[in-house]
């Protein structure tokens, strides 16, 4: 017998004090397993018990829960629409489903599921975050606005940046520097991340977002929004904080004098 | 089958510190002016928290999650590398976001918070949980 089984054979026989477990209490552990962070353990017992009891709605829901812990999005979301067809309106699934729309960029996806799962269940917190994000993410109707040109000469862009981009809260580009072919989606992604962070911000009861500093290995990206406005600066990680803030400040106020002489 | 193995590639490494998630939250709570965090899974499940009375578990963990995976596909599908951490400064103070394999830790600092002091904290911490947990 491989290790591994032997393992789950103990932990099996653990969870039913020597009995055969039933898949209630297979879940019921797992479910625990999950909630200590325990994930390879619990995926173990999800995986037996779903072996047993196929239908299970509890067995698949927790599936998908640990696919998402292990950025498996694709077997997360078959879990997930499992569920559905066991229970059309599971609140877990929908809110499961709705995030990894959200992931995919497909918000009017998004914004169906999160109503659905609050019709089911009108008090559900996180759904009604997420909603409240989400439909301010829909975008306005474009032909409403008139067209904005800022030239990149006014902002006095530093050289020590890798990339510039400037967008509405509603993902149109307004400026890529340099222009490159992901630009637009760039745009969308900054706009989202701008809102989300916003969100939680106030959520926190922290207040207005100010500034936001996004580090990855060989660069550091950095935000300014309002709620019409996102502008993002990316330098590498060896340019130094304040001094990517101070630019940061004055390309801000350098667009929004360019934005308001272009309403003027 | 070791289902979680073969799913995620991810190896326990036993007694490891990070391994305890409710110990690292701890931990970063002791620094100066850290009001309150939270580790939420990626799917927005809360594995830990301690939040000021007036903030809602609920909402802020689900917020937490889906910026969290924003910042982790944006940095896929940008080619910017993996997401490691972010802050966000409010008028009232700042948020902290990092990544881990297992999910996000959220930090709340207040306005006078050291936001250098917090943040090599914050990036301490990961680096443990990425060690305990590693892929």
């Amino acid at each position: 017998m491989r290790t591994t089984d032997m393992n789950l054979t103990r932990l099996l026989e653990a969870v039913a004090g020597g009995r055969r477990p039933t898949t209630v209490a297979m879940f019921r552990q797992a479910r625990r397993y999950r909630d200590e962070g325990r994930f390879e353990e619990a995926a173990e017992l999800v995986a037996r018990g779903l072996e047993l009891d196929p239908q299970n709605v509890v067995g698949h829901l927790l599936a998908g829960s640990l696919h998402t812990v292990f950025r498996d999005m694709d077997r997360a979301k078959a879990a997930f629409e499992r569920v559905l067809t066991l229970d059309r309106t599971h609140p877990r699934a929908l809110l499961g489903l709705a995030r990894i729309a959200l992931e995919e960029d497909d918000r009017p996806r998004c914004l169906e599921l999160l109503r659905k799962a609050l019709e089911r269940y009108p008090d559900f917190p996180e759904a009604e975050a997420l909603l409240a994000v989400v439909n301010n993410t829909t975008p306005l109707p474009r032909v409403r606005r008139a067209p904005i040109t800022i030239r990149p000469d006014r902002l006095r862009m530093p050289a020590e940046r890798h990339e510039l981009l400037i967008a509405r809260i509603d993902a149109t580009l307004l400026l890529a520097h340099p222009r490159l072919a992901r630009s637009e989606e760039l745009a969308g992604r900054t706009a989202q991340l701008c809102r989300l962070a916003a969100a939680l911000a106030e959520r926190a009861r922290l207040g207005e977002l100010d500034y936001g500093v996004i580090e990855s290995p060989a660069e550091t990206t950095y935000l300014r929004a309002d709620g019409d406005i996102v502008l993002a600066l990316t330098f590498d990680r060896d340019v130094e904080m304040p001094a990517a803030l101070a630019h940061l400040d004055r390309i801000w106020v350098n667009c929004r004098a360019e934005l308001a002489s272009q309403v003027a | 089958m070791n289902v979680a193995e073969d799913q995620a590639g991810m190896t326990l490494l036993g007694g490891s510190r990070g391994r305890d998630l409710r110990q690292v939250l701890q931990d970063l709570l002791a620094v100066d002016h850290v009001s309150g965090g939270l580790i939420v899974a990626p799917d927005g499940l809360v594995i830990a928290a301690a939040l000021p009375a007036n903030v809602h578990v609920e909402a802020l963990s689900a917020l937490a999650a889906t910026l969290g995976r924003e910042l982790e596909v944006r940095g896929q599908r940008q080619r910017r590398g993996n997401f490691q951490l972010g802050h966000f400064a409010a008028g009232n103070g700042t948020v902290f976001l990092g990544g881990t394999p297992v999910g996000f830790i959220l930090l709340l600092a207040e306005a006078e918070a050291n936001r250098e002091k917090v943040r090599q904290a914050l990036r301490s911490a990961i680096e443990s949980v990425r060690q305990a947990f590693r892929r």
